[in-house]
């Protein structure tokens, strides 16, 4: 039997009737075309499918859609805004952090929520925010110091 | 994922009467964490599925007089993150930042972490793997993939067990009839296939730690192969407590986890450091002692060995710092 479920995708907000197995990384795919949250391991492993709920990253593929109910979700395609990319994501393009392109959705976010808590992480701090975030490409440290620099501009935003 | 009826009762009684009806065919829905994994590789199929977010009061962290009370639905990250666990129970934040990822601790809940089913690599696996090998004990089948015989290994490999064991912590747990209320030691079972003591109909609502007392220090170290996210090789969780009339230790709780079936308490050790001051020596002589404890190591990990050899030393390290802290 279909739930209703209301809640609120990059800053706008929506409704579905979802079936209770449908995942939040399925709604945001199939349902809302918003395919920059990606499938890697489908088991709550890699991080590919990273998401912010209520400014915390989560795993998407092992969150049921219904638990999305009466929450705030930022996906990959809401950092950008007003056509200016985050701070974050031009970094990353800066640093070269970026080769396959598929754990950064993920990768990002999980940065995100960091500076979001901490505006001054060390690298250790960083490393431990990103390490439920695998990266089969870069060895991790171009990324590190994206985010590094990227901290002194970031620094306690919302949403 | 298989279809399965959902529930999302709005009170606890709603839920121990559904968990009840379906007769062992229900699971809760606490974090997901372990849930929804095993039920995309179908080592889990539950007939319905019981979502108790959504029920009022069972998370949260409230203290009175005599301790702390942690509700079962607490997310992990949350425990590590909360001033007065950090202030009276630092094993504990501890032990909650070391569990998993990031993302996993902003979904996990307590209860569900000291729920977490056994271990084993024979067990942990997808479908196609597990095809190649007898059904075994912990499916349901006749025999033991690690030993060929016998009882099942699978081992707790949960983080915050042994902390809390340590520090001493009683479990709630609400069933239609109401509640019980027993030491977290008493929880473990020691057998590998039902690892813990949750019976049919009940649900786990609470973890009620007591302050310690004064002159108590406490060490929690956990041995890993990777630097983040593993489950433990081995966790050693210690509270010592040093007399302030003479300087020797008065009180001793030493669990090991990880390496037998259950946390095991050390009682060897925990004997021999009583009425002494613990220099370097007297610790060293103690660490020595785990080997002389009725501990059978597991080989649910392949690594029953290489624990054997390494447990003195992460004895010693975790003996070390909680003395270091009995001030």
């Amino acid at each position: 039997m279909k739930r209703k479920i209301q809640l609120n995708i990059n800053g706008e907000a929506q409704s579905f009737e979802v079936d209770p197995q449908m995942t939040l990384l399925e709604l945001l795919r199939d349902e809302m075309g918003l395919t920059g949250t990606k499938e890697g391991c489908d088991g709550g492993e890699c991080g590919s499918c990273t998401v912010l709920m209520n400014q915390k990253a989560v795993l998407s593929c092992i969150t049921l859609a219904v638990d999305s109910n009466e929450k705030n979700i930022l996906t990959i395609e809401g950092l950008a805004s007003g056509g200016k990319l985050h701070p974050l994501q031009e970094a990353f393009i800066q640093h070269g952090a970026v080769q396959c392109g598929y754990c950064t959705p993920g990768m990002i976010l999980s940065a995100k929520a960091l500076l979001d808590e901490n505006p001054l992480p060390t690298e250790a701090e960083i490393r431990e925010a990103i390490c439920g975030n695998v990266c089969r490409c870069t060895g991790y440290v171009k990324i590190v110091e994206a985010v590094s620099s990227a901290k002194n501009e970031v620094g306690g935003e919302n949403g | 994922m298989r279809r399965f009826e959902y529930v999302e009762p709005q009170s606890l009684g709603e839920a121990l009467t559904v968990l009840s009806q379906y007769q062992g065919k229900a699971k809760v829905l606490a974090g997901g964490t372990e849930l929804l994994p095993k039920m995309k590789i179908g080592i889990l199929s539950p007939s319905c599925i019981v979502n108790l977010k959504w029920i009022q009061g069972l998370d949260g962290i409230d203290s009175d007089a005599k301790g702390v009370c942690i509700g079962a639905l607490t997310r992990i990250d949350a425990l590590q993150k909360s001033g007065l666990i950090g202030k009276s129970f630092s094993i504990l934040s501890r032990a909650a930042g070391s569990v998993a990822s990031k993302q996993i601790r902003n979904m996990a809940t307590v209860g569900g972490n000291l729920c977490l089913d056994s271990r084993c690599r024979y067990y942990d696996r997808s479908q196609d793997w597990l095809q190649s090998w007898p059904r075994c004990l912990k499916r349901g089948g006749e025999v033991c993939n690690v030993r060929k015989g016998g009882e099942c290994v699978a081992i707790v490999s949960n983080d915050l067990a042994s902390p809390l064991m340590a520090l001493g912590a009683n479990l709630r747990i609400s069933a239609s009839n109401g509640d019980r209320l027993i030491p977290l030691h008493k929880f473990f079972t020691g057998k590998g296939d039902v690892p813990y003591d949750l019976r049919t109909g009940e649900i786990l609502k609470e973890v009620l730690v007591p302050f310690q007392e004064p002159g108590t220090g406490t060490a929690f170290v956990k041995f890993t192969k990777r630097a983040a996210v593993d489950f433990p090789l081995i966790g050693v969780a210690v509270s010592l407590i040093r007399s302030d009339s003479d300087g020797t230790c008065s009180k001793a709780r030493i669990v090991l986890g990880q390496a037998s079936l259950a946390p095991t308490g050390l009682s060897t050790i925990e004997s021999f450091l009583i009425g002494k001051r613990l220099d370097i020596e007297v610790l060293q002589m103690a660490s020595r002692l785990v080997l002389k404890e009725r501990i059978e190591f597991s080989n649910a990990d392949g690594v029953a060995s290489y624990k054997r050899g390494i447990v003195e030393t992460i004895i010693l390290r975790a003996l070390n710092e909680a003395w270091d802290r009995a001030n």
